[in-house]
C-alpha cells in the first residue's frame, strides 16, 4: 500500500521529467551561463576579460539606443499581437463554415509559415520598394516604406502579421474543433445572430486558446528580429531598432557579448513580468 | 435567402483574404519562372514557365540531401515535442502535486530567453559530447519545448473536468487515461502543434548552420544561403530553392490538417 | 501572506532546479566554460586534428561565405587546386554569409575546432589579428620563395598590418559609379562621360529628372563603406595612428580632419535638391531602383557588374567613384571584400598544405579563371595578360574602368583603409546618423559629431576589452 501511495507522490514528476533533462541541458544551463557573462566585460571571441560588476546593466539604462528599443518593441508587440490575433480568429471562423473548398483556404491562410526568411524578404522588398513597390503603385503614392521613420515600423508589423497568421488561424482552427456543436444548436433555437453566437459562445469556449495565444504572440513579438535584420537593419533613426536586433548586434556584430546577456537578462524580466501579469488576468476571466 | 446571402459572404470574405494572403506566396513562384530582366521590369506574371532557375538552385545546392536532412530533423523534433509536451503538460492540467505552479512558470520561463544569448553556449555542450555535424547535435536541443508543454496544457484544460472524475471512479489509471482517452481527445491541438513544430524547425537556419559543416548534413535553410551571393543576389534560383522546400511543408501541413479537423464531433465528450 | 510563501516556494524551486541543472551540466563540459581560454582551445584542437586521408594525403579545411555564382568558382578553384597535386586535399565547406561565417569562426575558436583555412571579410582583419589563432601569410612566403610583388600592392595594403601581411587577399572589389547611357543620352548628356565629382553628379541629376529622362538622377545606398570612401578619396584619415595600423587607433579622425562633416553635407545637399533618392541601408533596394530604369547613377561595387549587366535592360555605362573634393590627389579607392586566412591548428602539415593552397590561389591562370567567373579583381597583375583574361575584358570594356581605378589609386596610409575592431559597429552608427541627417533631425555638423562621440566609444571599449 505505501508502495502505491509513494508512486502516486512521485507519479506527476515523472511526466515532467523528460521536458525537464531537456530543459536543464539546453536551456537553464546556459541561460545560468547568460547571466554570468552579464556581469562581465567579454573579448570580441566571446571570453571573460573582467568582471564589471553592474556595469553592463548601467550602461543599458543610461543608454538612449536600449531605450529607444524598448519604446520600439512596445510598439511593434501591441500592433502585431493585436492585429495578428484579431486576423488569425476572422480567418479561423470564416474558413470553419461549411463551405466548399475550405480545406483549400485553410492551406493557403497556413502557407506564409512555410515560405522562408530569404524569400519572403525579396518578396517584401519588391511589394514596399519606394518607386517600384506595388503598394505605391496601387496607393498612387511615393512612400518610402523601409526609409522613411513614420513608415518604417508599420512596413515591419505587415510582414510579421503575414508571417505570423498562419501561427493564430492554425491554432484557433484547433480549438474550434473542440467547441461542442449542441451549443451552437441551441443558441440556433434561440435565434442568435452571426456575432451573437461567437461572441457567447465561441470566444468563451476558446478562450484557454486564446489565452495561450496572446502570451505566445507578445513574446514572439518582443523576441523578433529577422525581419528587421532583412529589411531595415534597424533603421530609418533607429525606428525598427526592435530589443532582439539590439542584442542579436551586440552579441553578434559588434561581438559585446557580456552587454548582450546583460540585455537578455532585461528583456527576460520584462517577459517574465508580462506573462505573470497576463496569468494573473486570466484568472479573473472566467470561462 | 438570408442564409444564401451569408454564404456568398463567406465565399467572397474567404477569396479576398485568400488572394491577399497567398499572393506573395505566388509572387515566389512568379519570379522563380521569370528571366533576370524580367525581374526587374516590374511585372507580376512571367512570360513564359522555364525550368531554368530550378536547375540553377539545384546545381548550386544539393536539395534532396537537404530536404531529407530537415525531414529527418524536423519530424523527430516534432514527434519529440508532442511526446515531452504532452506528457508534461498532461501533469500540469490533469494532477495535482507540490510545486506544481513554479514548476510551470519555470518551463515558460525558457521561451523567454533569447535564443541568441545561449546559442553559443549550447554549440560548446554540442562541442564538449562529440556531437557536432550528427543528426542528434541538430535535433537534441529542440527536442521539448515549453511552447508545446503551454499548448497542450490548455488543451487539456478545455476538456470537461466530469470526464477525468469519471474515469478516476472507474479506477482508470492515470498512464491509461491519458494514452487512451485524454491524448484522441486533444487531437486537433496536437495536429496544430505538430504544424506548427514541423515548420519552425524546418526554418531553422542558425543552428545548424553551426553545428554541421559537411555539405551531406545540411538542412533546406543553408541551402538557401548557398544560392545568394555576397554583393549581389539573382533572386530567381532563391525563389526556385524556396519553392521546392516548399513542398514538403505543404504536404506536412495535410498531413497535420487531418488531424486538425479530426477532432470532437459533438456528443463525444458526453461518451 | 500565504501568497507571499507560496512565491518563495517559486523561487526557491527554481533556484534549485537551475543549480541541479548546472551541475549536470558542468559534469558534461569539461574544460570549456562560456568561453574557454585559449589554451584550452589549442590542446583541444590539437586532440581532434582529423587523421591525414588514406594515401597519405595532406587533409586541410577552408571555410568561406562564397554563395550563388561566387560559391560555383570556389568550388571550382578548389577543384582545380586539388587535381593539380597529390599530396593535399583542400575540403571546402560553405558556412553562411560573411556575418554567419565569423560567428561561427569564433565558436569554434573557443572550442578548438577551427578550419585550417578561413575565408574573411576586410573588416573582420582587426578581429582576425587580435585573435591570436592566426598564422600571418607572411610568415610563410620564405617556404615557398613567394614573392610578395605577385599581388598587387594596392590591395596587400589593406591587409598589412604594423607592416605584416596578415592574410592574402581573395575576392576583391571597390566601388564605382554605374550609370544608365540610355537615361543620359535621353537626357541630353554624354553617355560616355561620367561625372567625376559630387557637383556633377547634382548637376547631371538635375538634367535627367527635368528632361524626365528618368525619375530619380542619382541614389546610393546609406552604407558605411562608401563613407570610408570618401574620406580616403579626399585623401585622409578614418582614424588616427594613420588609420590604426602604425598602433591601434583609440579614436577617429575624420571629425578633426574635416573630411566627415564635408562628406555629410555633399549628400546632405544632393538629397534635398530632389533630384536624387534615398533606398535606404539595404543596397538591393538601391539596385532594384537601377536595373528598372528608375534610377540613372548608383555607386556599387565592381563586384555586381556582371549581374548588373544581365539584369538591366538598357546599356550600363561605368565611372570613377565620384569625389567629394576635386583637388584630393593623394586619395582614391579602398579594396573591400575578403582574404584567406591560415588559422593555426598547431600541425605543421597542415600549416604548410594551407599556405599552398592559398599561393596557388594566387598564380595567374587561379585568378584569371576566379575573376572571370565571379567579376572580383584579379589579385595578381598578371592575370590580365593572360589570353582568356584579354578577351574577357575586350568583350566587358566596364570592366576596364574598374581596373583603371584601381591602378590609379596611390599606395598610402589613406587608401590602405582603416584597421579597426569596431568596423561592423561604425557602420551601424553612421547608418544612424545618416538617416537622421537625411529626414532633418541632425545637422551634418551633428551628424559628425554624433558618429564621432559613438565610434570613438565604441573604441574605447574595444581597446579595453582586448588589453
Amino acid at each position: 500500500m505505501k508502495k502505491k501511495q509513494f508512486f502516486r507522490v512521485i507519479e506527476p514528476y515523472l511526466y515532467l521529467l523528460p521536458a525537464m533533462f531537456f530543459f536543464s541541458a539546453f536551456l537553464f544551463w546556459p541561460f545560468l551561463k547568460t547571466i554570468w557573462l552579464s556581469f562581465a566585460m567579454t573579448t570580441p571571441l566571446g571570453a571573460v576579460s573582467s568582471f564589471v560588476g553592474l556595469g553592463n546593466y548601467l550602461s543599458i539604462f543610461t543608454s538612449q539606443a536600449f531605450q529607444n528599443s524598448l519604446f520600439v518593441s512596445f510598439k511593434y508587440a501591441v500592433m502585431t499581437v493585436t492585429c495578428s490575433i484579431v486576423m488569425g480568429f476572422i480567418l479561423a471562423i470564416i474558413s470553419n463554415e461549411d463551405i466548399k473548398g475550405k480545406n483549400l483556404f485553410r492551406t493557403f491562410y497556413a502557407l506564409p509559415m512555410a515560405i522562408s526568411a530569404a524569400a519572403a524578404s525579396v518578396v517584401f522588398m519588391f511589394i514596399f520598394h519606394s518607386s517600384l513597390g506595388i503598394i505605391n503603385k496601387v496607393l498612387g503614392t511615393h512612400i518610402g516604406w523601409l526609409t522613411d521613420p513614420k513608415y518604417a515600423l508599420n512596413a515591419v508589423t505587415i510582414v510579421t502579421v503575414w508571417m505570423n497568421i498562419g501561427l493564430n488561424f492554425i491554432f484557433l482552427t484547433a480549438a474550434l474543433q473542440s467547441v461542442p456543436l449542441d451549443l451552437y444548436e441551441c443558441a440556433a433555437i434561440e435565434g442568435a445572430g452571426f456575432f451573437a453566437k461567437h461572441k457567447h459562445i465561441t470566444i468563451p469556449c476558446i478562450s484557454p486558446t486564446l489565452f495561450f495565444l496572446l502570451i505566445i504572440n507578445v513574446i514572439n513579438a518582443l523576441q523578433a528580429y529577422a525581419q528587421v535584420k532583412l529589411m531595415t537593419q534597424g533603421g530609418p533613426s533607429g525606428s525598427t531598432n526592435v530589443i532582439v536586433y539590439q542584442i542579436y548586434q551586440e552579441a553578434f556584430m559588434n561581438s559585446r557579448f557580456g552587454m548582450a546577456c546583460a540585455e537578455s537578462i532585461v528583456l527576460f524580466i520584462i517577459l517574465m513580468v508580462l506573462t505573470l501579469i497576463q496569468f494573473r488576468l486570466e484568472k479573473k476571466v472566467t470561462y | 435567402m438570408k442564409n444564401k446571402m451569408a454564404k456568398y459572404l463567406l465565399y467572397i470574405l474567404n477569396i479576398f483574404f485568400a488572394v491577399i494572403i497567398i499572393s506573395p506566396v505566388l509572387y515566389c513562384f512568379n519570379v522563380s519562372m521569370m528571366t533576370m530582366k524580367e525581374v526587374f521590369s516590374g511585372g507580376f506574371w512571367p512570360k513564359q514557365l522555364i525550368p531554368d532557375n530550378y536547375i540553377k538552385a539545384l546545381q548550386l545546392a544539393p536539395f534532396f540531401t537537404f530536404i531529407k536532412n530537415s525531414l529527418i530533423v524536423s519530424c523527430t523534433v516534432t514527434f519529440g515535442q508532442i511526446v515531452t509536451g504532452a506528457l508534461a503538460a498532461y501533469a500540469f492540467s490533469m494532477m495535482k502535486f507540490r510545486g506544481r505552479n513554479a514548476l510551470f512558470l519555470l518551463m515558460l520561463a525558457t521561451m523567454m530567453i533569447p535564443s541568441q544569448a545561449i546559442i553559443i553556449a549550447n554549440y560548446l555542450i554540442i562541442c564538449d559530447l562529440g556531437l557536432k555535424n550528427t543528426y542528434t547535435a541538430l535535433i537534441l536541443p529542440n527536442v521539448a519545448s515549453a511552447f508545446a508543454v503551454f499548448n497542450m496544457r490548455q488543451a487539456f484544460l478545455q476538456l470537461p473536468m466530469e470526464i477525468k472524475e469519471a474515469a478516476d471512479i472507474d479506477g482508470c489509471g492515470n498512464f491509461r487515461f491519458f494514452c487512451f482517452i485524454a491524448l484522441p481527445l486533444v487531437k486537433p491541438s496536437m495536429g496544430a502543434l505538430g504544424i506548427y513544430t514541423f515548420l519552425q524547425s524546418w526554418n531553422h537556419y542558425l543552428w545548424p548552420l553551426l553545428v554541421t559543416d559537411s555539405v551531406n548534413m545540411r538542412t533546406v535553410q543553408i541551402g538557401l544561403g548557398m544560392l545568394q551571393g555576397a554583393e549581389s543576389t539573382d533572386f530567381r534560383p532563391v525563389m526556385a530553392g524556396s519553392m521546392i522546400i516548399l513542398v514538403p511543408s505543404i504536404l506536412a501541413f495535410i498531413l497535420g490538417q487531418k488531424q486538425l479537423i479530426s477532432g470532437l464531433t459533438s456528443g463525444s465528450v458526453k461518451g | 501572506m500565504k501568497r507571499r510563501k507560496k512565491w518563495l516556494a517559486a523561487i526557491m524551486a527554481a533556484v534549485m532546479s537551475m543549480t541541479l541543472a548546472a551541475c549536470g551540466g558542468s559534469a558534461t563540459s569539461g574544460g570549456t566554460t562560456a568561453a574557454g581560454s585559449s589554451d584550452a582551445a589549442t590542446t583541444k584542437a590539437a586532440a581532434d586534428t582529423q587523421a591525414p586521408a588514406e594515401g597519405g594525403k595532406t587533409v586541410i579545411t577552408l571555410w568561406h561565405a562564397m554563395g550563388g555564382v561566387n560559391g560555383e568558382a570556389t568550388e571550382a578553384l578548389v577543384k582545380a587546386f586539388n587535381e593539380s597535386q597529390n599530396e593535399i586535399e583542400v575540403k571546402s565547406e560553405y558556412q553562411g554569409k560573411y556575418d554567419d561565417l565569423i560567428t561561427k569562426l569564433k565558436a569554434a575558436m573557443q572550442s578548438g575546432s577551427m578550419p585550417d583555412v578561413c575565408q574573411m571579410y576586410d573588416i573582420g582583419t582587426k578581429f582576425m589579428t587580435d585573435s591570436g589563432h592566426a598564422i600571418p601569410v607572411q610568415d610563410m612566403f620564405a617556404t615557398t620563395n613567394f614573392d610578395p610583388s605577385t599581388v598587387m600592392n594596392i590591395i596587400t595594403s589593406y591587409y598589412t598590418v604594423n607592416g605584416k601581411q596578415m592574410s592574402m587577399p581573395f575576392n576583391v572589389s571597390t566601388p564605382m559609379l554605374y550609370y544608365n547611357k540610355d537615361v543620359f543620352k535621353a537626357a541630353g548628356l554624354d553617355p560616355n562621360t561620367p561625372p567625376k565629382t559630387f557637383d556633377e553628379v547634382l548637376e547631371f541629376s538635375k538634367k535627367i529628372v527635368e528632361s524626365k529622362a528618368a525619375p530619380v538622377g542619382y541614389a546610393q545606398a546609406i552604407y558605411g563603406w562608401f563613407f570610408e570612401q570618401q574620406i580616403a578619396g579626399q585623401g585622409k584619415y578614418y582614424a588616427n595612428n594613420e588609420n590604426g595600423r602604425k598602433a591601434p587607433a583609440t579614436e577617429v579622425d575624420f571629425l578633426n580632419n574635416g573630411a566627415g562633416l564635408k562628406i555629410f553635407e555633399t549628400w546632405k545637399k544632393l538629397m534635398d535638391s530632389g533630384y536624387a533618392d534615398n533606398y535606404g541601408s539595404t543596397t538591393a533596394d538601391t539596385q532594384t531602383a537601377f536595373f528598372s530604369g528608375q534610377a540613372a547613377m548608383i555607386i556599387e561595387s565592381t563586384a555586381i557588374l556582371k549581374t548588373a549587366t544581365e539584369s538591366s535592360d538598357f546599356e550600363i555605362g561605368t565611372g570613377y567613384l565620384p569625389k567629394i573634393d576635386a583637388s584630393a590627389t593623394d586619395g582614391g579607392v579602398i579594396i573591400g571584400g575578403a582574404s584567406l586566412w591560415m588559422m593555426d591548428n598547431k600541425d605543421e602539415a597542415k600549416k604548410n598544405a594551407a599556405w599552398k593552397f592559398i599561393e596557388f590561389t594566387t598564380t595567374p591562370d587561379s585568378q584569371a579563371t576566379w575573376s572571370m567567373s565571379t567579376g572580383y579583381f584579379a589579385v595578381n597583375p598578371k592575370a590580365y595578360e593572360t589570353p582568356a583574361m584579354k578577351d574577357f575584358i575586350a568583350q566587358n570594356p566596364n570592366f576596364t574602368t574598374a581596373i583603371n581605378q584601381l591602378k590609379d589609386t596611390p599606395v598610402n596610409g589613406y587608401t590602405a583603409g582603416v584597421l579597426s575592431g569596431v568596423a561592423t559597429e561604425s557602420r551601424t552608427i553612421f547608418n544612424e546618423a545618416m538617416e537622421k541627417t537625411y529626414d532633418g533631425t541632425y545637422t551634418p555638423e551633428q551628424a559628425v559629431s554624433f558618429l564621432a562621440e559613438k565610434v570613438n566609444a565604441a573604441i574605447v571599449n574595444y581597446n579595453s576589452s582586448t588589453k
